[in-house]
């Protein structure tokens, strides 16, 4: 979709990574048969847990204010009717329309054309 | 072997070799956790508090801020740019009005009244002097966009007082009650912040609700004044006389809904069968939005005089009074309408028919009042 996706999916991506290295350190400083060594890749590994925790932290945190984002971006829909045959169609909401506007005659019976509605229509998530 | 997380648990942390060191190290502990417990327990508190509301306060002045560069923004298309409007602007955004003092109530919704009167007035006739060449509706919808500017502005103001206050004095409990109640206070000023965006660009909100069913009800027959800002149609249902009024529009407005009742029941002789208020009302949390309800009294959310005038009028002459509400949140009675509500227009036509047909006997005249903010709705 947008960059804002590839942004979004890197942000969940950085706390993964950081939480397979804390883990690739901790295994290490078992095995690691010098002690100073070992100690050293034990904070490393904890320090790491630590930056995986606050990253995940900000990408849920980046993550909801994009969802909230997109959902109060939802279009503004007109709907327009004719009032003798019923005849229905759905537009983009444009400045100047209001409900019971006459803005022409129906194509199909030349009917009177009005506006019948304007609503805010929640914006459909992609995948 | 001894792996380095061990070594680090027990050796530094908690003291678990047999050198002195270990004995060293749970004094420090334990004095640290003791002075951390005994001493400074209040002032966490406080700062994690005093955090939390300055975030918040941050949010609220970028509102603000934002709120005050869409008001330009609209001024400006509507031929009002220049400095000095700007700064007539910036100095209109503190504007207020005192409420009148009701430690004597009597008339104190008369004088209420007059108080909200002059406040009216003199918006639009700020707005009309920065605007001269915009047309009523616009002018009407500028009034909307500055009315919650001034809200947002007004909100930042407060918060922003107390939260100094708060540090001044370092009063948690200031801080606390801030911080606890700061969700709604964000609640309520982001409603105004959509409700700016869609007076600015003349969207129908929530609010309209009333003004949109009794659109649909007077429809296409002939209009007449009948108060301040106030049409109203008269029509014949099933042999019944029915009066609809509404704020007139597209323009923001509210109109003088009271005023229009009490003058209708007068002309009448008080020979009213019903009055009918139909109005948007606040849900509770866990209800759904546009979820319709019966019942009675006037529902009508202003803050006095309107109400008061509809009931005096009803209690001298003996009128029921019927009010049909539709549910939804403050957010959704001040953001661009929903589809759920606009459904539910329709289902309140079809229970004033109702009403009109079951409590209303034939040759009787019957007044149907839609309540609320006409923005975006025409008749």
């Amino acid at each position: 979709m947008s960059s804002g996706t590839g942004a979004r999916n890197a942000l969940l991506a950085a706390p993964f990574i950081a939480l397979i290295a804390s883990l690739v350190l901790f295994m290490l400083s078992i095995f690691y048969q010098d002690e100073e060594i070992s100690s050293l890749l034990t904070m490393a590994s904890i320090a790491t847990l630590f930056t995986a925790w606050w990253l995940y932290f900000l990408g849920r945190r980046a993550y909801e204010k994009e969802k909230a984002a997109e959902e109060a971006r939802g279009a503004v829909v007109t709907v327009l009717q004719c009032e003798k045959c019923g005849f229905r169609e759905e537009r983009e909401f444009k400045e100047g329309d209001y409900v019971f506007k006459k803005v022409g005659e129906c194509a199909k019976c030349g009917g009177a054309w009005i506006i019948s509605a304007i609503y805010a229509k929640p914006l459909e998530r992609k995948r | 072997m001894v792996s380095g997380l061990e070594s680090i648990l027990q050796g530094w942390l908690f003291g678990g070799d047999t050198t002195g060191t270990s004995f060293i190290w749970n004094v420090i502990w334990f004095t640290v956790l003791f002075a951390l417990i005994f001493f400074f327990n209040q002032r966490i508190q406080l700062w994690t508090y005093q955090r939390n509301v300055e975030k918040a306060a941050v949010k609220l002045e970028i509102l603000a801020k934002r709120g005050r560069e869409r008001l330009l923004e609209v001024v400006k298309q509507l031929g009002g740019g220049g400095e000095e409007k700007v700064k007539a602007i910036d100095n209109f955004l503190e504007f207020f009005a005192i409420e009148p003092v009701d430690k004597d109530p009597y008339g104190v919704l008369r004088r209420l009244e007059h108080i909200l009167n002059l406040r009216k007035d003199r918006i639009r006739s700020f707005v009309t002097g920065i605007t001269r060449d915009a047309s009523k509706v616009q002018q009407y919808n500028l009034e909307g966009v500055m009315e919650a500017a001034i809200a947002l502005n007004y909100i930042f103001r407060v918060v922003r007082h107390y939260l100094i206050l708060g540090k001044k004095t370092r009063s948690l409990f200031i801080l606390m009650q801030l911080d606890m109640q700061m969700p709604l206070i964000m609640k309520m000023a982001e409603a105004y912040f959509n409700a700016l965006k869609a007076f600015s660009k003349g969207e129908p909100i929530g609010d309209g609700l009333g003004p949109l069913v009794a659109a649909k009800l007077m429809h296409g027959k002939e209009k007449k004044y009948v108060a301040e800002e106030v049409v109203a149609s008269e029509f014949n249902l099933d042999g019944r006389r029915v009066i609809v009024l509404k704020a007139e529009g597209p323009g923001s407005s509210v109109g003088k809904p009271g005023e229009a009742v009490a003058r209708l029941v007068e002309q009448h002789g008080g020979k009213i069968a019903r009055i009918i208020m139909v109005d948007a009302a606040s849900k509770l949390e866990g209800e759904k939005t546009g979820d319709v309800v019966e019942g009675v009294g006037a529902a009508i959310g202003d803050p006095g005089p309107e109400k008061y005038k509809i009931e005096e009028a009803a209690v001298k002459w003996g009128i029921p009074i019927d009010a049909i509400i539709v549910k939804m949140g403050l957010d959704e009675a001040l953001s661009t309408m929903k589809k759920e509500i606009v459904d539910a227009a329709d289902e309140v036509v079809e229970r004033i028919k109702k009403i009109v047909a079951e409590r209303v006997k034939e040759g009787e005249v019957v007044i149907v009042a839609g309540i609320g903010n006409t923005i975006g709705i025409g008749q």
